[in-house]
């Protein structure tokens, strides 16, 4: 049952790519060029569940099926998150993927060699492999924590997704 | 229904919502799509578990949209392997720098008036409206 509910987001996640068109990096990229509207309704209309919606969830003392929030807790604007924004800005903007899309073209076109994408998706390849990469930078200080302790704040603005 | 340009996006953007809430209020976890998979390297391995279910949905999802809607997937993309490669990277890279991406920063982030995640929006908005309006023609001899 605990799984279930990280499966069900992710199909529900893809599934709303799909109905925004935004799993086409032409419409992206449309919208970068400021030909298409799409991608700031489909950036509104999620976040304008969010905005409703996480503070009702957070009211709560604990997830339905977890025993506490994993939140990013760091507030402050550093140099790594702007020059990270910038350079993921500068990817996005030449391709027309970011991590979603890009992981769930692959993962479809890995587990149905049949369908549409006949051959691995060099972009997503990249990034996967560049994620070790930075993982790799980021935990060979850390490594000693993370095998040792429970997640302590630090280790979770590290590594959760602000 | 009235006008799918303009519906279509919109109700996509609300089930994406859905899903980032639905994953926070069950789970307790942030539907971050970068931070998810590079979890999977760093984090230990009691952490795993959540994380490679949400992949899975991820890839059912693309499963049914293969199923119902092929055109929604892609078949090629819309630049040489060189630059598809140099993306690949600059996003993998800058989405860890910044400890998110469209979904964690984004979706999520603007949902819990995080102002890292304004920030980092505010920026990676302009640097990609900065590459596909100027770097994208510059490389690829004008077909945008």
């Amino acid at each position: 049952v605990r799984l279930a509910a990280p499966l069900l987001s992710g199909l529900l996640f893809a599934v709303g790519l799909g109905v925004a068109g935004m799993t086409l990096p032409e419409n992206v990229l449309a919208f970068l060029a400021f030909r298409d509207p799409g991608l700031l309704l489909t950036m509104g209309g999620a976040t304008a569940v969010t905005l409703l919606g996480f503070p009702r969830v957070l009211r709560r003392e604990r997830p339905v099926f977890g025993l506490r929030f994993v939140l990013p807790t760091r507030r402050d604007i550093d140099r790594p998150l702007i020059v990270g924004a910038a350079l993921f800005g500068v990817g996005w903007g030449l391709v027309g993927l970011c991590p979603g899309p890009a992981t769930r073209y692959r993962t479809s076109a890995t587990f149905f060699p049949v369908g549409r994408t006949r051959r691995m998706n060099p972009g997503s390849a990249s990034q996967v492999t560049s994620y070790i990469f930075a993982r790799a930078l980021h935990s060979r200080t850390n490594a000693a924590l993370i095998m040792t302790l429970p997640p302590t704040p630090e280790y979770r603005d590290k590594f959760e997704p602000s | 229904m009235p006008d799918s340009t303009i519906l279509a996006p919109l109700f996509g953007g609300v089930l994406i919502g859905t899903s980032a809430l639905l994953l926070l209020w069950l789970g307790g976890r942030i539907a971050g799509v970068s931070g998810i998979v590079g979890g999977l390297f760093a984090a230990p391995p009691n952490d795993r578990g959540w994380r490679l279910a949400f992949l899975a949905g991820l890839g059912l999802g693309g499963a049914a949209l293969l199923a119902f809607d092929p055109a929604a997937l892609p078949t090629e993309l819309p630049a040489p392997w060189p630059v598809i490669v140099l993306g690949g990277l600059l996003v993998g890279f800058g989405s860890r720098g910044a400890n998110g991406c469209t979904s964690g920063h984004g979706v999520c982030g603007l949902g819990r008036r995080s102002p890292r995640s304004l920030v980092a929006v505010l920026v990676f908005m302009t640097t990609g409206i900065f590459a596909a309006q100027v770097m994208r023609p510059l490389l690829m001899g004008g077909a945008s």
